[in-house]
C-alpha cells in the first residue's frame, strides 16, 4: 500500500553537501509534512588502532571536560540548521531513546521533534563499521522514501584514483534499499530530470518525482532511453493532481548523452536496482554528474 | 550475498590463497613446517591490513592454524601465548586506564600552561614535552587520552570560527600524537612493540648457560639508554617541522589560557588519590627500572595495576571496559607465530632472499641493511598497528641481521623504533586514532606533516645507529 506520508533520511556525515541538503529536506518537510531522520554513523571505538586501550577511555575523558563527541556534534549542526530553517520549533525534544541496537555497547540514540505541519524531525546517532549497511539498515527500519547523502568532492584521477578507496556515497549509493539522492549543492530550486528506461521502477518512481517537483515548485522534464512511448505510458500513470510535465525527449542510453541531457537541470533521476549499479551508466553520471543524481530503486 | 562477499572478500581471497599455496610444492631449502608457518604469517599480515574480519578472530586462526595446521599440541600452543611480554602488555593496558581515570589531565594543564605562558607556539611545545616525557613511560594511548582534552578544551575557548579552530587544532593535536609516537620508542614501557622485540630477543638469542648471550637479555634500562636518547633528539624537530606546516591562526592564547586557569582552578588542590597515583606510577617505574631483568617487566606492570585496585583508585569493571582483551589475545598469538617463524626456519628462508636483494645493490650489511629494515618497517608500520609490525617482522629482521653477520640488537632497535614512525596514516599508532577521534583531523593532514617528519626521523635514526649504539654494544 502506497503511504500518504514521505519518509526522509539525511545522511550527515559531517561534509558540507549534506549540510547545504537540509534546506531542500526542510521544504519538503514543509511542504509534504515528511517524517525525516538526520542519521549519524560513527564507527564504533577499535581496541587494536589506539593500542588496546579502548577509545571508549579516551571519548569519557573529553565528556569528563564538557566536550562533545564528534558525532553529536554533528548532529547537533543538522539540528540547529534545521531549527534556522522553522522545522523544529523549539528546542524540546519530544522523545529521547536511548537504544543499544547493535555496534557499539555505549548505545545509540535517538531524539525527536515534532515539526509545525504534524510530522517528526529525528536525529539519530548509531555506530557500526559497516556504515553503509547501518545506513541501508535504517532505511529498512524507517521504510524510507528517499535517503539523501552528500556527495564526495572532486573525483580523484590518475594514480591518485587507482589507490583511493571508494567514496563513501557511492559505498552508501550501491548499497541502499531505497531511492538515494547524491546531493551536490541540492536545492530547491531550477528543475528535475527523470530519465526513464522502460522498466516499471523508473515509471514507478515518476510520481514521486513529481510530487518533490510539486512540493518544491520546480518544473519536472521526462526524458526517455526506450523510445517516447515509455513516457506517454508513465505519463497516463501519473495522479490526476501530479503537475504537468515541462518537457518531454528521447535521450541516447549512454553516460555522456544522459549528462549533457542533464545540463540544465538541477537534479536527474534514473533507475538501477540495488546490485546492478557497479559498473552501470548510472555509476559513471552518479560520479561525474555536475549536480545532484537520484538512483531510482 | 554479494555485500557480504564483497565485504569479506580479503578473507576470501586470503583463504583462497592459503588454500592454493598449501598445495603448492615447498620451496627448496624451506621445510614443510616452515612454508606452512610462512603461509600463516603472511595470510595474518593481510587480514592485519585488510581487516576483512575483527581482528581478535586472526588470532584464534593463528591458534588454530598451529594445531591443525602444524600438528602442534593445544596444551603447547597455549603455553605459548601467555609470555612475559604478553603479560607486560596486559599489565601495561590496565595502568593506562588506571591513571587516565584518575583525572590528573586537569592538573597537566594547569603544570603546562603555567611553563609557557599564552604564546601559542610555546604552548604546542610544552604540549609536545609533557605528551612525549609520560608517553615514554606509560604508554601512548595513555597520554594521548590524557591530553586530547586538554587540548581540545584550548581550542575550543581560543577560537570561535571554524576553520581558525581546525587549524590550531592541527598544530595541537598533532603536538600531542606525533609526540606520543616518538616518545613510545623511548622505554619497553612505551608500547607493546618494545615489549614484544625484547621477548624475541631473549626467546632467540639469549641461553642462560651462555653468559655471552646476556647482552639480549634487555632490561628496562638498558633499553632506555639506547632509545631515550633518539626520543629527545626528535622532539626539537618535530616541533619545528609541525610549527612549519601548521601555522597558527593566532599567536597569542591569553583569553584562551585565563579561562582555562578559571576552568581547571575550580578543582582545587591535590587529593589523596591524586598523591597516591603519583606514587604508585613513580613506584612502578622505579621497579621496572631496577628489577625488570630479575622479575620481568610483565610482573611489575601486573604490580602495578593490582596496587591501583588493592588500593581502590580503580574499579575492575573500569579496567575491564577500558582494555580490549582482543588485543592481548591478538598479541600473544602473533608473538607465539613469530617465534613459530623462528623454530620451523621460515624467517631464516625470508631473510636470506631478502638479502639475495640487497647484496647486489651493495645494501647487504652496515648502515645500507638497517636503512632497508627501517624503510621496510616504516612501510609496515603504515598499514597496521605498530605492535602487529614488530610481531610479523621482528623474527624476519633478527634473522636477517644473523645471516649479514650483523647485530641483532641494533637490528632489533631498528625495527622497534622505526615502527613508531607510522606518521602518515591514522591507523599506524595507537595516539593518532585517539586524537583523530576529536573529529578535527583528516588523513590528508597526516599526509602533509606524516613526510617530513619521516625524513626527519630516518637521518636522526641512522645517526643514532651509526655513532651512538656501537658504543653500548649494539
Amino acid at each position: 500500500m502506497h503511504k500518504d506520508t514521505m519518509n526522509i533520511l539525511v545522511s550527515i556525515g559531517g561534509g558540507p553537501e549534506a549540510y547545504e541538503a537540509l534546506a531542500f529536506a526542510a521544504l519538503l518537510s514543509r511542504r509534504q509534512c515528511t517524517d525525516t531522520s538526520l542519521l549519524t554513523v560513527r564507527e564504533p571505538d577499535s581496541g587494536l588502532h589506539s593500542g588496546g586501550l579502548e577509545l571508549r577511555v579516551a571519548r569519557e575523558q573529553m565528556l569528563g571536560w564538557g566536550l562533545e563527541l564528534p558525532g553529536l556534534k554533528r548532529l547537533k549542526k543538522a539540528r540547529d540548521i534545521f531549527a534556522e530553517l522553522g522545522e523544529i520549533p523549539g528546542q524540546e525534544s519530544v522523545q529521547l531513546e536511548h537504544r543499544a541496537i547493535s555496534g557499539d555497547p555505549a548505545g545509540e540514540y535517538v531524539v525527536s521533534y515534532n515539526t509545525p505541519c504534524g510530522g517528526t524531525v529525528a536525529l539519530h546517532l548509531r555506530s557500526g563499521t559497516d556504515i553503509p549497511g547501518v545506513i541501508a539498515e535504517q532505511c529498512d527500519i524507517e521504510d524510507v522514501d528517499i535517503a539523501i547523502v552528500g556527495a564526495p568532492g572532486e573525483n580523484p584521477t590518475g594514480f591518485k584514483k587507482l589507490v583511493s578507496a571508494t567514496p563513501m556515497a557511492y559505498r552508501i549509493a550501491q548499497r541502499l534499499p531505497c531511492p538515494i539522492i547524491i546531493a551536490r549543492r541540492l536545492k530547491a530550486e531550477g528543475a528535475i530530470l527523470a530519465v526513464l528506461d522502460g522498466s516499471g521502477l523508473a515509471a514507478g518512481c515518476l510520481p514521486r518525482l513529481a510530487k518533490i517537483a510539486r512540493a518544491c515548485g520546480i518544473p519536472l522534464s521526462v526524458a526517455s532511453t526506450a523510445g517516447m512511448e515509455v513516457i506517454e505510458k508513465a505519463r497516463r500513470a501519473l495522479p490526476l493532481d501530479s503537475p504537468p510535465i515541462d518537457e518531454t525527449f528521447e535521450v541516447e542510453n549512454s553516460a555522456e548523452a544522459v549528462l549533457a541531457a542533464a545540463e540544465d537541470y538541477t537534479l536527474v533521476a534514473l533507475p538501477a536496482p540495488v546490485g546492478k549499479l557497479r559498473g552501470s551508466m548510472v555509476e559513471k553520471v552518479m560520479e561525474n554528474a555536475p549536480i545532484s543524481v537520484m538512483i531510482i530503486r | 550475498m554479494i555485500h557480504w562477499a564483497y565485504d569479506k572478500r580479503w578473507l576470501l581471497i586470503t583463504l583462497a590463497a592459503v588454500g592454493i599455496l598449501l598445495l603448492l610444492p615447498v620451496p627448496p631449502g624451506l621445510t614443510s613446517a616452515g612454508w606452512k608457518v610462512l603461509v600463516m604469517t603472511l595470510a595474518a599480515t593481510t587480514l592485519f591490513i585488510k581487516e576483512p574480519v575483527p581482528l581478535p578472530s586472526v588470532a584464534l586462526l593463528i591458534v588454530l592454524g598451529q594445531i591443525f595446521l602444524l600438528g602442534l599440541d593445544s596444551s603447547d600452543v597455549a603455553r605459548s601465548l601467555m609470555k612475559d611480554a604478553v603479560l607486560f602488555i596486559m599489565g601495561s593496558l590496565m595502568l593506562a586506564v588506571a591513571m587516565v581515570k584518575q583525572q590528573l589531565d586537569k592538573r597537566l594543564a594547569l603544570v603546562i600552561v603555567k611553563a609557557t605562558g599564552t604564546n601559542t607556539y610555546r604552548i604546542a611545545l610544552g604540549i609536545s614535552v609533557v605528551s612525549g616525557l609520560l608517553a615514554s613511560f606509560i604508554g601512548e594511548h595513555t597520554v594521548a587520552a590524557m591530553m586530547l582534552p586538554v587540548a581540545l578544551t584550548l581550542i575550543q575557548l581560543a577560537e570561535e570560527d571554524e576553520e581558525r579552530r581546525r587549524r590550531l587544532a592541527l598544530l595541537f593535536l598533532f603536538s600531542i600524537s606525533y609526540a606520543c609516537c616518538m616518545a613510545g620508542i623511548g622505554t619497553p614501557s612505551g608500547g607493546a612493540r618494545n615489549a614484544i622485540m625484547i621477548e624475541y630477543w631473549g626467546d632467540f638469542f639469549h641461553k642462560p648457560s651462555d653468559p655471552a648471550t646476556a647482552i639480549y637479555d634487555v632490561g628496562y634500562g638498558q633499553w632506555m639508554l639506547f632509545a631515550y636518547p633518539v626520543f629527545l633528539a626528535q622532539l626539537p624537530f618535530m616541533h619545528w617541522i609541525l610549527r612549519k606546516t601548521f601555522p597558527a591562526p593566532s599567536e597569542d592564547l591569553s583569553h584562551a589560557v585565563r579561562r582555562l586557569r578559571e576552568q581547571v582552578g575550580k578543582q582545587g588542590s591535590l587529593q589523596g588519590r591524586h598523591y597516591a597515583t603519583i606514587v604508585i606510577f613513580l613506584l612502578t617505574v622505579t621497579a621496572w627500572i631496577l628489577f625488570s631483568t630479575e622479575v620481568g617487566m610483565g610482573t611489575i606492570a601486573i604490580a602495578g595495576a593490582a596496587s591501583f585496585l588493592l588500593a581502590g583508585l580503580v574499579r575492575w569493571e573500569d579496567l575491564n571496559s577500558g582494555v580490549n582483551w582482543g588485543v592481548v589475545l591478538l598479541y600473544g598469538a602473533a608473538i607465539s607465530l613469530g617465534q613459530q617463524m623462528q623454530e620451523t626456519g621460515a624467517a631464516a628462508w625470508v631473510a636470506a632472499g631478502f638479502l639475495d636483494m640487497l647484496v647486489p645493490l651493495g645494501l647487504g650489511s652496515g648502515i645500507g641493511l638497517l636503512a632497508c629494515i627501517m624503510l621496510l618497517t616504516t612501510a609496515m608500520t603504515n598499514t597496521m598497528s605498530n605492535g602487529a609490525a614488530v610481531a610479523v617482522l621482528g623474527p624476519i629482521v633478527l634473522s636477517i641481521a644473523v645471516e649479514a653477520g650483523a647485530n641483532p640488537l641494533a637490528a632489533g632497535f631498528i625495527t622497534a623504533m622505526a615502527s613508531s614512525f607510522a606518521y602518515l596514516t591514522v591507523i599506524g599508532t595507537p595516539a593518532s586514532s585517539i586524537v583523530r577521534s576529536s573529529g578535527y583531523l583528516a588523513s590528508a593532514d597526516f599526509l602533509k606533516a606524516g613526510w617530513r617528519l619521516a625524513l626527519m626521523s630516518f637521518i636522526i635514526l641512522i645517526i643514532f645507529a651509526k655513532f651512538y649504539w656501537p658504543f653500548l654494544g649494539g
